[in-house]
């Protein structure tokens, strides 16, 4: 690690970001008298085939912005120039982030199940974990059998933790034996880092281990009492830690740690401080970031701070793994179709294949923001019992912000697109603003936060960050197509409109990021808008501007395809504009798997006409023609897909109640184009 | 801003690099140096994988001794091989109380009273695989190696290799041969198909004893099937039912019966190999290795490869990369390239689903 001066300078900064798929590299230097992105490049990773080294990604950015913004980064011995010289060449700063490779393999040494390890599992939900397995008293081990675990698990980290402050010693004893022995009979190039967050009056005899075989990290004890947790200390070393096994792993990242001003930082680190920051500006707030390996929920809660982030949850590398966490049901329940047999498990392999690639058919665009939807749904499942004071089962609680990372959600073409995915994806409760990290601009300014604070806060509040809009969102069940928001809105040099909004719809309005609007929106009984029936507020816009969303919550999305594949339609053409035309064939159930063999076998050869059960006696859904009031609202779907309004923009369209056009409805159409 | 595909080689006669590792798992050693020259056949590294651990207590045979006794009692060498059922500790190899070991392997520790035999580990020899030279070592994994030849990367493989000669299926595909046919036919060969691979090609080539498959794709439902075989499978295009490109066809055509080496890896996520097959052949004569195209900017001209529908597989040449973002049937907006896939039309294709073909 480059050495920094203890002063910041307000010299000119590099931040570079290895994701698994993309390096995003800004430079950022100040410009009046505040810190601004003053140029930005990114390029596929080169970790992997052929050079399995990042730095020749980083030197083909570093050579293309030198081009553009003539300032030379590199001293002759291809080292950087820091710090910045007279000339304007080179930087004073270098930071590294990174969630590229192969996430770090955890194993986890401690007491109880319920107590200690449960503890450690909060600490290590905070960066890029995979589990190597776990060693406790109730483990169902002896000696031997903990020393083969610790051994065959290879492990990256050991991490060991257990005991109340000034508790009992000797239980964790008999677990840190066979692992000091695994330790010691590891090839002493692969010896893991061992981190200690254990009761502290075991530091000394842990230091006497391991202190001589293998790199030591200690911590405060993570359970100082039976109910206490006290995880940050920890969670500080192990991000010391991830440093350690990343310049170990190889592909490049010594050489960049050393040249670094920090050493190399977990990106998922920074979204952390990023939503703590937010939080005291805006509220309640979540940060996502969906990668092609790994993804992350960053929440600041009333006040409490907590991060999941999922090495296995990712829309490229980790797709698969993806598929096998959420289900095909998940999926499924985005798609207007019914998913050939192992179509899902195709995709999502063809993924882990070309995680850079992007869905070009419609078919395909479907299958890939099932994998962002469900996928995202389900970490979020996840995250919630780290959510302190939020129960489990209660719903969503309001959110003030929403800030998302990642190309998945950020790399649409299309503000409006990202602002509906986020709200499918997240389905958040009452008014929430959306904003975007399409840029990098998180993992450079938390990666520049221990070193230069000032300048981390002016990049966060900097325009750079891409304000997308705001989603005011309904909670309850709404009738489907009856009103369910009577909505006036009054544009800021314009004529006050009064529509309403029928339930199970979306209705967008683009609002500039230059003008505001009031609006006031009073909801039927029953339902609400984070928790109230009425609702008054000034909402500025941006690249997007304003989403409100009468689906209600839960949302749900239909129960069969054909219900699907019209309300998955109708939500994107109501929020993007965006008509998609389903192919007929795609709403035709499948024929039920047939079961010759078991009428052959009991002669009941009449089988094929009677209702079908299943193996367990279960009536299987026969593949017969809908019902009619679904075939209706299927020819409905049909002859609105054809219908010439698509042709003609300045026709009559499907409205914010699912009826043709009503005078309101005209109104916001002149909104729209003004 | 430019921008730099990855790279998937198809290529006649080109410079390659072909990655020599063992397993991540295992601990081992590098055989060669770096500027050597091997040959397909010679190995490159060799190593162990991670195997079983055996605590055996002294103390109720050797009685309570330090640490030093404890190893001054060793009868055999710490690290050196010991068979099942060998003396391993005690005053005298061949009578009174002494401590035998419970399987082969080699004894690693002996102390606090006790002595650890570590199971004997499975053995990995990693071959060259290509005719080459030694561009890079990787101390304690493997080596790097450069030649000259024929390469097809293929997209995945289920972790196996073999070396042989080169066999295209009949006309009528593999699914219309007979699996217990006794015509030794395809009998260890590398057998390529222009068609998916079926439960009934798998049939056929176990049942046949086809030394390895080619294939342009196969269902996930095979997967796991696949994955169990002995015999060495290497996708070019994915998964799904799609067909090999006839490009790729008529160039493998061209190699029936030669000898090649087909590396089948299974490559885990940020591993530096992918699966390909390899012939070959020293530069000179007629016929030049190409540069390889990797590492540069997309330009006019290259040769790409379409990894996704619509055009999945299709090999074509950049003509134009237009500077608007152009809507895909979804709705996603993106930058593409014009590729001449040698249709009447020229096809639009997202830049993040090219890669660059080699020439």
């Amino acid at each position: 690690m480059a050495e920094a001066n203890s002063r910041p300078s307000s010299g000119a900064v590099l931040a570079a970001d290895f994701g698994s798929v993309t390096t995003r590299v800004l430079l950022l230097d100040v410009v009046d008298g505040e810190y601004r992105l003053v140029a930005r490049g990114s390029t596929g990773t080169t970790i992997g085939y052929p050079a399995n080294d990042v730095g020749p990604g980083l030197q083909r950015v570093l050579r293309d912005m030198s081009s553009a913004t003539g300032r030379n980064f590199f001293r002759p011995d291809g080292g950087l120039i820091m710090p910045e010289t007279g000339d304007r060449a080179g930087v004073d700063y270098f930071v590294v982030t990174a969630s590229a490779g192969r996430p770090m393999r955890v194993l986890l040494v401690g007491l109880m199940p319920g107590i200690s390890l449960f503890s450690m599992q909060q600490v290590i939900r905070g960066t890029y974990i995979e589990s190597a397995g776990e060693l406790h008293l109730e483990d169902g081990r002896d000696e031997q059998g903990r020393l083969n675990a610790a051994l065959l698990s290879r492990p990256d980290v050991i991490f060991i933790a257990g005991g109340t402050e000034g508790g009992a010693q000797a239980a964790l004893l008999t677990l840190l034996k066979p692992v000091a022995l695994a330790v010691q009979l590891m090839d002493e190039t692969r010896r893991p880092v061992v981190l200690y967050a254990g009761n502290s009056r075991l530091f000394e005899t842990v230091r006497a281990q391991f202190g001589d075989l293998t790199g030591l990290l200690t911590a405060e004890n993570v359970r100082p009492t039976m109910t206490q947790t006290r995880l940050d200390a920890a969670l500080r070393e192990l991000g010391r830690a991830y440093d350690v096994y990343k310049e170990r792993q190889g592909a490049g990242f010594y050489e960049i740690g050393q040249m670094s001003s920090t050493g190399v930082q977990p990106t998922a680190a920074t979204y952390r401080l990023a939503a703590d920051y937010f939080a005291r500006q805006y509220g309640d707030t979540l940060a996502l970031d969906v990668g092609s390996s790994s993804s992350l929920v960053a929440a600041v809660l009333a006040g409490q701070s907590s991060i999941t982030v999922n090495a296995g949850v990712g829309v490229g590398h980790s797709a698969r793994s993806l598929l096998e966490q959420v289900g095909e049901a998940a999926l499924a329940a985005w798609l207007p179709f019914y998913p050939e047999p192992d179509e899902l498990l195709n995709y999502a392999l063809n993924k882990t294949l070309r995680p850079a690639s992007i869905p070009v058919t419609l078919r395909e665009f479907y299958l890939e923001y099932a994998f962002v939807r469900a996928g995202l749904g389900w970490l979020l499942e996840q995250a919630r019992p780290g959510w302190t004071g939020v129960p489990r089962d209660a719903p969503p609680p309001p959110l003030a912000l929403i800030v998302a990372g990642g190309a998945a959600l950020t790399a649409t073409g299309s503000p409006a697109a990202s602002l509906m995915l986020i709200a499918d994806a997240v389905r958040p409760a009452g008014i929430t603003a959306i904003k975007a990290d399409p840029l990098g601009m998180i993992p450079a300014a938390g990666g520049l936060a221990t070193l230069h604070p000032a300048a981390a806060v002016q990049l966060l509040d900097s325009q750079h960050l891409e304000h997308l809009g705001t989603v005011i969102s309904l909670s309850g069940v709404p009738v489907v197509d009856q009103p369910a928001i009577r909505l006036t809105i009054k544009p800021a040099d314009g004529d006050t409109i009064k529509t309403e909004i029928a339930g199970g719809h979306v209705l967008f309005l683009p609002l500039p990021a230059s003008l505001s609007m009031e609006l006031d929106l009073r909801v039927v009984g029953g339902l609400n808008i984070g928790g109230k029936r009425r609702v008054r507020c000034t909402l500025t816009g941006g690249t997007a501007g304003v989403l409100i969303d009468a689906r209600g919550r839960p949302l749900l999305t239909g129960d069969d395809v054909p219900t699907r594949a019209q309300n998955l339609v109708r939500w994107w053409q109501e929020a993007t504009e965006i008509v998609h035309e389903i192919p007929p064939e795609w709403l035709e159930a499948p024929p039920a798997p047939a079961l010759p063999d078991m009428a052959a076998l009991t002669g009941e050869e009449a089988a094929a006409e009677a209702p079908r059960r299943g193996w367990f006696g279960l009536r299987r859904r026969a593949p017969a023609a809908p019902p009619a009031d679904e075939a209706d609202a299927l020819d409905d779907l049909l002859a609105d897909l054809d219908s010439p309004a698509e042709a003609d923009p300045a026709a009559p369209r499907r409205g914010l109640t699912g009826k043709l056009t009503t005078p309101a409805a005209d109104d916001l159409d002149a909104l729209r184009r003004g | 801003m430019p921008v730099y595909p990855d790279a998937r080689l198809i290529t006649r006669m080109t410079f390659f690099q072909r990655e020599a590792l063992l397993p991540e798992a295992a601990t081992g050693t590098v055989l060669v140096s770096e500027g050597q020259a091997v040959d397909i056949r010679n190995p490159v590294a060799r190593g162990s994988l991670p195997s079983e651990h055996i605590i055996m207590d002294a103390r109720p045979v050797l009685g309570s001794v330090n640490d030093a006794a404890l190893r001054r009692l060793l009868l055999v060498k710490e690290g050196a091989p010991v068979a099942r059922g060998d003396p391993i500790a005690g005053k005298d190899a061949r009578r009174g109380r002494r401590i035998f070991a419970p399987a082969d392997g080699a004894v690693v520790f002996a102390g606090e009273g006790r002595i650890i035999l570590q199971t004997r580990p499975q053995v990995v020899t990693v071959e060259a695989g290509v005719r080459g030279d030694v561009t890079a070592v990787y101390p304690g994994r493997g080596v790097s190696l450069r030649g000259s030849g024929t390469l097809v990367q293929g997209v995945w493989g289920n972790g196996r290799s073999l070396i042989n000669s080169l066999r295209l299926e009949p006309a009528s595909g593999l699914e219309s041969l007979s699996p217990d046919s006794f015509d030794s036919a395809y009998k260890n060969e590398i057998v390529i198909t222009a068609r998916p691979i079926t439960a009934r090609v798998l049939q056929v080539a176990e049942g046949r004893g086809f030394g390895a498959i080619i294939a342009p794709s196969m269902s996930a439902g095979l997967l796991a099937q696949v994955q169990r075989l002995e015999m060495p499978v290497m996708l070019t295009e994915g998964f799904g039912a799609i067909r090999m490109n006839p490009a790729i066809v008529a160039l493998l055509q061209e190699l029936d019966g030669l000898q090649a080496t087909l590396d089948a890896a299974a490559v885990a996520s940020f591993e530096p190999r992918r699966p390909q097959l390899v012939i070959s052949r020293r530069p000179g004569g007629e016929e030049e290795p190409a540069a390889v195209d990797t590492g540069v900017a997309l330009r006019r001209g290259m040769r790409v490869r379409s990894t996704r529908p619509p055009f999945t597989g299709e090999l074509g040449k950049v003509i134009d990369l237009p500077e608007m973002l152009i809507t895909l049937p979804g709705g996603l907006r993106t930058l593409c390239a014009r590729v001449d896939t040698g249709e009447a039309e020229p096809v639009e294709i997202p830049l993040a689903n090219l890669e660059l073909a080699g020439r």
